[in-house]
């Protein structure tokens, strides 16, 4: 005769899967949110994790080596290729150049003599940098993140822009001692803080905030507009400098086409990025001047 | 009678370098092919599906919970996608190997079964913890096919090499 006993121990083993899968399901999703939340609330990591990171980044760094040697080799290639019409469309611009830096030169000037009467030290669009190399980016598509080479130790913070070669190209989210993390604005992270951005047309600006990206076109989304202006292809699109975070006038890129939203109403503008998004090896960590009125 | 082996101290570090090995390799072809569509290079992924039914479950399922839990440290900065990917990925090759014998085959079958599976779930979790705006297309026809087709010829490549040496290790 079996005992109660056995029937409960029987009972239990059969069920004793459904409660290991709950208990692990629990876990992961306490873990996964406790930690996304953390992650947006954008202090520096805590020290073990810390220390396990700058690790890892240590290590990877040692095997980046060799696989960025064959990069720059692949990019080198790609460039000769180029080589020719660059050169043409470089000499066609060229031109206009020099009298673009004397002109930039003078306005400088005027422009430190204008400040000192207003005693100004920081305006929005000063700011320091850092260099920082490229470890690695994270092979997950979807969470679109670098991890580059310089930490809080050397000044870096959590919401500091970065800039590629050419503009603007994401945000640093995850900061440790010697290696930070830093989320291009081709993530489709939905979280993410989106950079408020100006765009220069004939002499007007207008303000928006740069939403999203298209895979399909390889441009940036930017909308909630502040005006109705028209603007044509080829507009200048920069950070405004609002909003606390980026200082003014990083480039973003040129303005692609407009178009308006789904539901007609607001107007939804394309822009090419001028920096590469996926040939990265150096990025500059962009630390604003003045401070936000917080 | 062979899962009684216990894993030996270097496997973990090996397969955690070839885990570095695999980002590197996936950011060289994203920056190739200009991000038109993101191939994941699951070297580890292989590695694992070869070597470790070798060993003892519990150890190999804990060892691919660590890796796990350093892969969503280091890449991603949010803690239970991988961790859980990977150690029901390696349960499941227990499953798969029990019932069949390891050949090529079979372990193509497997690598292209493990793919698609640990694919999914990472874009299918991301989708439900609303951590990203999901396409569910562009998953399909600019990650899951590049990625599976990649495999398939980095299977090709490391099959052969990798089983001279598990036959060497299975005496």
């Amino acid at each position: 005769m079996e005992s109660v006993w056995g029937v409960i121990v029987k009972k239990f083993n059969s069920n004793k899967k459904i409660i290991i899968g709950l208990i692990v399901a629990i876990l992961i999703i306490f873990s996964v949110t406790y930690t996304a939340t953390k992650r947006n609330e954008g202090n520096k990591n805590s020290f073990p994790f810390s220390v396990l990171n700058d690790f890892v980044g240590l290590v990877d760094k040692g095997i980046s080596i060799p696989i960025n040697f064959v990069e720059s080799g692949v990019s080198s290639v790609n460039k000769l290729f180029n080589t020719y019409e660059e050169n043409e469309k470089l000499k066609a611009k060229l031109d206009s150049y020099d009298a673009l830096v004397s002109e930039n030169q003078e306005y400088k000037s005027e422009n430190e003599k204008l400040k000192q009467q207003l005693d100004l030290n920081a305006t929005l669009s000063s700011y320091s940098t850092v260099t920082a190399n490229v470890i690695s980016r994270s092979p997950d598509t979807w969470q679109d993140v670098l991890v580059i080479d310089q930490g809080s130790k050397n000044g870096i913070k959590v919401n500091m822009p970065v800039m590629g070669s050419k503009g603007l190209i994401g945000r640093v989210v995850e900061v440790d001692s010697l290696s930070s993390k830093v989320e291009l604005l081709t993530s489709s992270n939905q979280s993410s803080n989106h950079f408020p951005v100006k765009i220069q047309s004939s002499g007007e600006a207008v303000y928006g905030l740069l939403e999203d990206y298209d895979e399909k076109t390889n441009s940036f989304i930017v909308s909630q507009l502040s005006a109705d202006t028209e603007l044509k292809e080829g507009d200048l699109v920069s950070t405004s400098g609002l909003g606390g975070n980026s200082p003014a006038n990083l480039y973003v890129g040129t303005v692609l086409s407009v178009k308006s939203d789904s539901y007609g109403l607001d107007k939804e503008i394309y822009v090419t990025p001028a920096a590469s998004l996926y040939d990265m090896s150096v990025v500059t960590v962009i630390q604003r001047s003045a401070e936000s009125g917080e | 009678m062979l899962k009684e082996k216990r894993i030996p101290f270097w496997l973990p570090i090996v397969l955690f370098l070839i885990m570095l090995v695999d980002g590197q390799f996936t950011r060289l072809f994203g920056s190739i092919n200009e991000n038109q569509s993101f191939m994941h290079f699951h070297l580890l992924l292989l590695i694992m599906i070869v070597f470790l039914p070798l060993y003892k479950r519990r150890d190999a399922v804990l060892t691919a919970f660590f890796l796990g839990l350093i892969y969503d440290f280091y890449y991603l900065g949010i803690v239970g996608i991988w961790s859980l990917c990977l150690p029901v990925f390696v349960s499941l090759q227990y499953v798969i190997f029990e019932q069949v014998e390891t050949t090529p085959f079979t372990i193509l079958l497997s690598f292209i079964l493990s793919v698609t599976l640990i694919e999914s779930i990472s874009f299918l979790m991301q989708v439900i913890f609303q951590l990203i705006t999901g396409k569910f297309i562009f998953f399909i026809t600019g990650v899951l096919g590049p990625t599976i087709l990649l495999n398939v010829v980095l299977f090709i490549f490391f099959i052969f090499p990798l089983l001279k040496i598990f036959r060497r290790s299975k005496k």
